[in-house]
């Protein structure tokens, strides 16, 4: 009995660390061999403030990646992001200018997207039609009504508070970066510890027998594409705090980075249940990091849309074959006879 | 009384029918109620205009979504189409080879949107929205985000001539979308794509070539975006990295309004046809009313959502019915 | 022992069929009740009406004495009556704890999943089952035999008092099969559970069960007591039929040439089979569900992967690595799963008849060719008494049998040289079973070789020229159909080794 608990103790540590998985192993080694090349090019790129600067260009991929990424594991997906994120920034740029408080402006916003979420699910089981289609549709409605209010002007000239607030640093970072920080760490928790995030899995990989046993499926769809709206909101909020203006057309092309980065970190995009928060973190560090080994290396950053197709193909492609192996090199299969 | 009921109900489910009768609706309600800005000249050559690239890139769409895939890449095909052929003409090539070889590269996209799809087992909206941002990319990357502009005459003479009063970018795409119209009704080939979309897998069981088909759906629609590009650049004289945004969804609503579903296995090039122009006109609208040219996002967003929900309905009272 | 559960004359109508009549059915304190019948005999109805996912059109259930209404799988629950389905649904990225005690996780006061107590909880429900696997690992992790414990172990937990398996078995190993039997015996005699076991494998059915109810087309059979439950009677109650359905309608034919010889076919689900198809005869292909025949024949038409093995047609070597090759070569598969894998069911008649020999019908420059489709619809329809004749109608709207002629039609205007039918009669009434019989021993007179796969041994033996015996993947012989009578197959069906 005795050794049997500690032989299984043993295989609990090999299986902590078979629980990264392949996907994670290639994304870390990649990014160390990006690090390696780009040092020999550019040796400042060692510095902190130089990674710094690299996840700063990808503070919104990154607060909307965490909501993706649920999204994703329920087996769906969100375009409108690319509409939501523009559209909570116009708002909140009006707000601002018409002199409400900078904090219930926050508040009004976040409101309004969240409830572009509960729209974007209410339209999905409505329509019955893959949430790609609902979600384009809405992405749509959402870029058009950005450059319709706007008249495709930029907003600018923000008041002094905000302007304040946004050069505030804590700890010698900005507020952006924090908030991404926050985020990424409350997703973290919740996705690992807190039992209504788990459910994502459930409903993900199999949401009929979530539905038996008692889970209220619609209901927790609603809560996916809705924290998915309310994450667009607060980056439409944070892209005013980083480029101290808005425009429509902000968030062009956002939606598949985000994807890619979410991809990347392993999520399946084949079938649902399959993905963690670590997962799209490494996949936003190695992102972040390939756009920003474009710009020390002198090349062109317009490279930055093509990279991302390719490395949303090549994740997608990859990933189903790392599971593949996970499932072949996994020790409990085999061991599985003296366990019972 | 009963006969009424039928010929009403054989009119609200002849799909054809209702389009033609909406278009005439619009069209009415807006000659009279903006009379002055509606009926002119040039609003109706600007319709016709956006109306034709639209159409090309829906005969494309349109047989993508009868082998059940969809193509989000069509939008960027045709800004890289205008590239190219800008770029080509600027070297002094012939207007013929720019065209054969701009539409060439457009089928090549096609190709491997297909490959993806089929071999690589991708879904249709993740390998066309990679493919998408790949090109959108690489053409600003080409052009470095300048506009290639000063083009020979003869290329712009392409699109800008007229034939017996009709503009021929006009007569280009109604011709070809009638074309298209009548080999998906008559082509064996055809028939078999419309077998796939309904059940890929008894059609793979059948015998039916799927993966050949389905990547030749992709490669047509890869064809008629690269003509649409080419096109639009001789239009308006020059190659742009920004045409094209949001074209795929304006083709996707106009297919699905004449009678294509998401799911494959229906569709018909003729409901396209005036799903392009209920598509070009309720923009219109938005423009005469609003004021803006932007609304036509907007528009082509909701319209996708308004006709979703009309096959929605239309569904749930098909199965009501008891079939 | 008292009688813990008792179903009353329960019935179920689907769309106008009746499927269960008038079943009576009980389940004692701490007994392992087996429920036994062929595809379509209503044991899968029964089950899902006792743990409330479908509602019975009549009839009542009495717990305890107490009747009692399921609205749904929780109210179930709710009685105490716990159900694990075929298929799982075990969460692979959760760990076994959370997959044991989903929606009943211990949480602390910051809302969040108290690991160790979760895990605690955990261990102490798999302690109960007797098996030590760490409660913290991927449920993914694990094999498919380990993780239908954990399912097992999850609906246990909810402390109910009957347990319902539907097919426990049927994806598990030899060795997986021995464990889960040991377990669920086990667990009956410490918890005193009920447990209702639903199999088509007879051999773990006589080992596990203390009763044995019998189900035929609907109607129960009869119930067997452990000492009196034998495989062969059950075999009998179970595939027993109406005499005249077993008219006899075999050839006199002289066979012709071999057309189709399979050696040595290996592939997922069955091994090592070997056979060979003539001219003008009937070959059936004997095996209840998991006997590996569907997944043989998709195989060998190219749809799945051969992982080796050798086909000749007609004496030159074949290799098909699609069904498109199958088809252009001769040979044609029927599918038993026709709504999916054959019927284009919103297109119509005309269209799912050519499905598979579109290449015959261009005029020019690959025009449709619709008069001569027409005239090809037209010829099935008559020839194979479709109804209603109408060619432009869509499938969906014909009942299952019409379907199923459909589907034939389909196949026969490839003009194929081997014809695999798999369950050609399935969902069909009895009237349009006499129909496809006649045709299909029609098709053999006039030359076709004829593969047919079967579950109903009385069809197969009124029809097939030979049988061959399937049984859990392996071939286990092949009879020459000369008075051949079901006991004979059955006894080779289950014969060891």
């Amino acid at each position: 009995m005795r050794s049997k608990q500690e032989n299984n103790k043993k295989l609990f540590l090999l299986n902590k660390l078979k629980s990264l998985d392949v996907q994670n192993y290639v994304l870390i080694v990649l990014m160390i061999l990006l690090i390696v090349s780009i040092s020999f090019v550019n040796p400042k790129f060692l510095r902190l403030r130089s990674f710094e600067a690299m996840i700063n260009n990808y503070t919104l991929e990154g607060i909307m990646a965490l909501g993706m990424t649920l999204v994703i594991i329920s087996g769906g997906i969100d375009l409108s992001i690319a509409g939501i994120m523009p559209f909570s920034a116009i708002i909140y740029a009006y707000l601002i200018k018409a002199e409400i408080n900078i904090y219930i402006s926050m508040l009004i916003v976040l409101i309004i997207a969240l409830f572009l979420g509960f729209i974007n699910n209410f339209l999905r089981s409505l329509l019955k039609v893959h949430p790609f289609v609902v979600t384009l549709a809405m992405q749509l409605t959402l870029k058009g009504l950005n450059l319709v209010i706007t008249d495709s002007q930029v907003i600018t000239d923000f008041p002094e508070n905000f302007t304040k607030l946004s050069n505030v640093k804590i700890l010698g970072l900005s507020i952006p970066i924090l908030v991404l920080i926050v985020l990424v760490i409350f997703y973290g928790v919740m996705l690992s510890q807190n039992r209504y995030f788990r459910y994502v899995y459930f409903v993900g990989s199999n949401p009929r027998a979530a539905e038996l046993s008692g889970i209220n499926t619609r209901r927790y769809f609603r809560f996916i594409y809705m924290q998915s709206g309310l994450l667009a909101g607060i980056a439409g909020i944070i892209a005013c705090f980083i480029f101290n203006s808005a425009h429509a057309s902000y968030g062009t092309g956002i939606e598949t980075r985000v994807i890619t980065i979410v991809a990347a970190g392993g999520a399946s995009m084949i079938r649902g249940g399959i993905g963690n928060i670590r997962g799209t973190v490494l996949g936003l560090i190695f992102i972040s990091m390939v756009y920003s080994s474009f710009i020390m290396s002198g090349i062109s950053t317009y490279y930055q849309d093509v990279v991302t197709g390719l490395l949303l193909i090549l994740a997608v492609v990859f990933s189903e074959k790392f599971r593949e192996i996970n499932i072949k090199t996994n020790i409990f299969k085999k061991r599985e006879e003296e366990n019972v | 009384m009963r006969e009424k009921n039928k010929l009403y109900k054989q009119i609200i489910e002849n799909r054809l029918t209702t389009l033609i009768i909406i278009s005439i609706i619009i069209i009415l309600m807006l000659s009279i109620l903006k009379p002055g800005t509606f009926l002119n000249y040039s609003n109706f050559s600007g319709i016709f205009t956006t109306m034709s690239f639209d159409l090309l890139l829906s005969c494309g769409m349109t047989i993508v979504l009868i082998v059940g895939g969809v193509d989000l890449s069509v939008g960027a095909v045709v800004a890289l189409a205008s590239i190219i052929s800008a770029v080509l003409t600027k070297r002094g090539m012939g207007v013929f080879f720019t065209i054969i070889i701009t539409i060439l590269v457009g089928a090549i996209v096609g190709i491997i949107n297909g490959i993806l799809v089929t071999k690589f087992k991708l879904a249709p909206f993740v390998a066309t929205l990679g493919i998408q941002s790949i090109i959108r990319g690489f053409c600003y990357v080409t052009t470095s985000g300048y506009l290639i502009s000063g083009l020979s005459p003869a290329f712009t003479n392409l699109s800008r001539a007229t034939i017996v009063f009709i503009p021929s970018l006009v007569l280009i795409s109604v011709i070809l979308s009638i074309i298209v119209g009548i080999l998906l009704k008559k082509m064996n080939l055809f028939k078999q794509m419309y077998m796939i979309g309904t059940s890929p897998k008894s059609a793979e069981m059948s015998g039916i070539p799927a993966d050949k088909l389905k990547v030749f759906a992709y490669m047509l629609s890869g064809f008629f975006a690269g003509l649409s590009g080419v096109l639009i650049a001789s239009r308006y004289g020059m190659g742009a990295a920004t045409y094209g945004i949001g074209f795929e969804s304006r083709a996707i609503a106009a297919s699905v309004i004449g009678g294509a579903v998401m799911s494959g296995g229906e569709g018909d090039m003729f409901g396209t046809m005036f799903g392009v122009l209920i598509v070009a006109v309720v923009n219109n609208a938005f423009i005469q009313f609003g004021g803006q040219a932007e609304w036509q996002y907007a528009v082509s967003g909701i319209m996708l959502l308004i006709t979703l929900y009309a096959d929605r309905v239309k569904l749930s009272a098909m199965r009501r019915r008891g079939h | 022992m008292a009688e813990i559960l008792i179903c009353e004359k329960i019935c179920k109508s689907f769309s106008g069929i009746e499927v269960l009549h008038d079943v009576d059915f009980s389940v004692k304190e701490g007994e392992i009740h087996a429920l036994v019948g062929e595809n379509g005999a209503g044991k899968s109805t029964l089950m899902n009406i006792i743990s409330g996912v479908i509602k019975p059109t009549s009839g009542k259930i009495y717990k305890h004495g107490k009747e009692i209404v399921l609205e749904n799988p929780l109210d179930a629950f709710k009685e105490k009556i716990g159900i694990v389905h075929q298929e799982l649904s075990i969460a692979d990225n959760l760990t076994v704890a959370e997959n044991i005690l989903i929606g009943r996780e211990p949480i602390n006061k910051l809302g969040f999943i108290d690991r160790k107590e979760l895990n605690i909880q955990a261990e102490e429900c798999l302690n109960i089952m007797g098996i030590s696997i760490d409660p913290r690992i991927k449920a993914g992790s694990l094999s498919v035999g380990l993780q239908q414990v954990i399912e097992i172990t999850k609906v246990i937990s909810k402390n109910i008092e009957i347990l319902i398996l539907d097919e426990p078995t049927s994806s598990l190993s030899e060795k997986e099969i021995q464990n889960l039997i040991q377990l669920l015996k086990r667990i009956k005699e410490e918890r005193n559970l009920s447990i209702i076991f639903i199999s088509h494998k007879l051999n773990e059915v006589e080992i596990l069960a203390d009763r044995t109810t019998v189900l035929r087309d609907g109607y129960v059979i009869g119930t067997l007591k452990r000492e009196e439950t034998t495989i062969p009677k059950v075999i009998n109650m179970m595939i027993g039929r109406d005499l005249d359905y077993h008219k006899s309608m075999l050839s006199k034919n002289d066979f012709g040439n071999v057309i189709l010889k399979a050696d040595r076919l290996f592939g997922k689900g069955f091994s090592d089979i070997s056979f060979e198809v003539r001219e003008k005869e009937i070959l059936g292909v004997f095996g209840l569900i998991g006997a590996g025949r569907t997944e043989m024949a998709c195989a060998l038409f190219g749809y799945d992967k051969l992982n080796s093995g050798e086909i000749m047609l007609k004496g030159n070597n074949l290799v098909i690595d699609n069904p498109k090759k199958a088809v252009e070569n001769g040979i044609c598969y029927v599918t038993e799963n026709r709504k999916e894998l054959g019927l284009f069911l919103t297109k119509s008649l005309k269209y799912n008849t050519i499905a598979s020999s579109f290449e015959e019908f261009n005029k020019f420059l690959g025009v449709m060719n619709e008069k001569k489709a027409d005239i090809v619809a037209e010829k099935y329809v008559k020839e194979l008494q479709i109804d209603p004749p109408n060619i432009n109608q869509n499938v969906f709207e014909y009942s299952g049998g019409n379907q199923q002629k459909i589907l034939i039609s389909k196949s026969l205007a490839a003009h194929p040289d081997v014809l695999i039918v798999d369950e050609p009669t399935r969902g069909v009434d009895v009237g349009a079973k006499e129909m496809i019989h006649s045709i299909l021993r029609e098709l053999a007179n006039n030359g076709m070789a004829i593969i047919m796969i079967s579950s109903e041994l009385p069809e197969l033996l009124k029809l097939s020229d030979r049988v061959m015996i399937m049984h859990e993947g392996i071939q286990k012989g092949t009879l020459k159909n000369d008075n051949l009578t079901e006991e004979d197959v059955m006894s080779l069906a289950y014969a060891e080794g």
